[in-house]
């Protein structure tokens, strides 16, 4: 337990993600799932300078150790990026949303002398898009706001433990992602170095990128408080100057119908 | 166990459906779609701007030029307006009639016939030397204001330049309230504003402006010239045209670099970046026939002074002089080898010593080799570069 929060408050403390216009990790939901018919409705929200977002997660165990987990994200964030006019290099600000809806399914097994440990894995799937505008730049007149959105999939499988202790219950896993990104309309004035970054993300789809997640609950039946973390870890060397390893932080207010109905 | 089976399958799935390589396809646009199809009514514009950026020589950069930045949005909108003839009175005359991309950016007339055929008094000035490094940077020896345009040096800049030749009677005679409703009358002018200024406002400042911004991004430095003193180009910039013949030019060629180096370099710059000095009188005529700076400054010392042209594209811009008197590079050089005449102006590098004109009597190899090198200064792909052909359709 211990050794858990040594490795975890670490990963809260990191500063959530300034915005990140091509690829926002949403929250990694972590089963608490321990028998059949368990079921859990959490909503999340993230609020920082530059992110304002909510989720929906749902989890459901119809048989014993199997799972189905449905996730909806949608994020509006903002931002400055370098960017270039004609061959004039400035500094512009953008502002973007992205949603993404996801369901997946997956086994879990209750294990530990005293049957704290919760072990889950699951694989789903999912479709997202994401909308940017870049604002006009006031020290070039001939720079109005300019579009680039696409839509994208989004696979992933997710090794997760979790544990209960008392009150307090602590998860962490690990999401293998692939987002694929599949049709968009890019406004080309946002500027070479933009367009060049939005085509190197083009390229390099699907994008196979490593997650880690913390999430450390406080559970006062039915309801469960959560703070969670989801931080892109890994992904291949040449979209690092993407910046996407950002880490995604939010809270959580979830709901155990079945301990609602004894 | 076949609940494990299943769920083993299913990520068995997931992962190969995962791993498939799908190609992506973003549409990348610049114009709005609506203001393309407007454009491609009227005009031949790819649908992104052209890079209308000139890339200088290494021979270049190392005598410590640079080219500003273009705005390629406004090169295009100038382009535009460049080849435009409603920008005249009479709607037959545009930048482009007495600057023609095939004679790089010059006419071949001896001096350009304006709207309803009235004539001009000086030749047309070839455009593909415009690109005028010391306008743009003040600090060199030129001092702030550049290298004028005009024969008689009567505009600091190309935004000056432009207006004026639109605004003269003998060219386009546009007033200032002509151009903007020449401009605003045309459809396919609203896109390219708002792409370049952000709004449609149309003015005459702006018009002038974009023009510039076309016409200061010609550039021409891919003559045979320019090749050479590439690959001859050493640690000191000028030691590669003063001592060593380029390999790849003929000996009539080098030869001609050396007279050309000795007799011409000190007026029209050796490493054809930059006219050595602003103005000049180069003994055409014994009197004052045609005031050229004097008639802007009425200073006794201008008079008969004119523009020291590059030499760049010498070869295309026949006739020559700012009143198209000669009609071949020959003739030219048999004016500098016989034919100079004093004035109380002509250039000390074109004196013999006090009030006596110099005689340089090239030999007929000497005039055949000099000639050979102003060849050399011809750039060939400036006269189809896509990037500054009329776009009208």
């Amino acid at each position: 337990m211990r050794l858990l929060l040594y490795f975890a408050i670490p990963a809260l403390l990191l500063p959530a993600c300034s915005s990140n216009r091509f690829y926002t990790p949403n929250t990694m939901q972590i089963p608490m799932l321990s028998e059949k018919g368990q079921a859990t409705v959490q909503v999340g929200m993230a609020k920082n300078k530059h992110n304002s977002g909510w989720e929906v997660q749902g989890i459901y165990s119809p048989l014993s150790h199997l799972g189905l987990m449905v996730n909806h994200f949608d994020l509006h964030y903002s931002g400055n990026t370098y960017t270039d006019f004609s061959q004039f290099f400035y500094e512009t600000e953008y502002k973007g949303k992205t949603r993404l809806t996801e369901g997946a399914v997956g086994g879990y097994l209750q294990t530990g002398p005293q049957k704290e440990y919760l072990i889950s894995l699951f694989g789903g799937y999912g479709k997202g898009r994401t909308e940017n505008r870049y604002l006009p730049q006031p020290d070039f007149p001939g720079t109005e706001t300019y579009n680039s959105s696409w839509n994208y999939q989004r696979w992933f499988i997710q090794p997760a433990l979790g544990m209960k202790y008392r009150r307090f219950q602590v998860g962490t896993g690990l999401r293998f992602v692939w987002v694929d990104y599949l049709n968009g309309d890019i406004n080309s004035r946002v500027g070479q170095t933009e367009t060049d970054r939005i085509a190197l993300l083009e390229e390099n789809s699907p994008l196979a990128l490593t997650e880690i997640a913390w999430s450390f609950s406080w559970h006062l039946r039915p309801v469960v408080i959560s703070l969670n973390s989801t931080a892109v870890v890994r992904g291949k060397n040449n979209i690092r100057e993407l910046n996407l390893a950002s880490n995604f932080v939010s809270l959580t207010v979830g709901l155990n119908l079945h301990e609602l109905r004894k | 166990m076949k609940k494990l089976h299943l769920a083993c399958l299913f990520l068995g799935v997931l992962i190969l459906a995962a791993a498939c390589k799908r190609d992506s396809d973003f549409n990348y646009y610049y114009y709005e779609p609506a203001d393309y199809a407007l454009l491609s009514q009227y005009l031949n514009l790819p649908d992104r701007p052209e890079n209308y950026q000139s890339e200088l020589p290494n021979h270049l950069m190392a005598l410590g030029l640079s080219v500003r930045p273009v705005d390629y949005d406004k090169a295009t909108l100038g382009r535009v307006l460049f080849y435009d003839k409603k920008l005249s009175k009479d709607g037959t005359i545009s930048c482009a009639s007495c600057h023609k991309q095939e004679l790089a950016f010059a006419d071949n007339a001896k001096v350009s016939t304006g709207v309803f055929g009235r004539v001009g008094d000086r030749n047309s000035i070839a455009l593909g030397s415009v690109l005028s490094f010391s306008a743009y940077y003040g600090t060199d020896l030129f001092g702030p204001s550049g290298i004028p345009f005009f024969w008689d040096n009567r505009a600091n800049t190309a935004s000056d330049q432009n207006m004026a030749s639109m605004t003269n009677p003998k060219e386009m005679d546009m007033s200032h309230a002509d151009i903007v409703n020449a401009v605003q009358a045309q459809p396919y002018y609203e896109p390219l504003f708002r792409m370049a200024y952000g709004s449609n406002q149309i003015t005459e400042a702006r018009v002038s402006e974009a023009i510039a911004e076309f016409v200061n991004g010609i550039g021409s430095f891919k003559s045979k010239f320019d090749v050479e003193a590439e690959k001859a180009l050493g640690y000191n910039a000028y030691s590669y045209l003063e001592k060593n013949n380029f390999s790849g030019f003929s000996a009539a060629e080098n030869r001609g670099k050396l007279i050309y180096l000795e007799n011409c370099a000190s007026c029209h710059s050796a490493t054809q970046s930059r006219p050595e000095m602003m103005k000049a009188n180069n003994g055409l005529d014994a009197t004052t026939v045609d005031a050229g700076v004097g008639g802007i400054t009425n200073a006794t010392d201008d008079m008969a002074m004119f523009k020291v042209p590059l030499l760049r594209n010498i070869e295309l811009t026949a006739p020559y002089m700012h009143d198209g008197r000669f009609n071949t590079l020959e003739e030219v050089v048999e004016h500098y080898s016989t034919g100079i005449q004093y004035h109380p102006n002509l250039s000390t590098e074109l004196r013999a010593g006090g009030a006596q004109a110099k005689k340089m009597n090239f030999s007929t190899q000497d005039k055949s080799d000099l000639v050979a090198f102003l060849k050399t200064l011809t750039d060939q792909e400036l006269l189809t570069d896509k990037r500054y052909a009329n776009p009208f359709k």
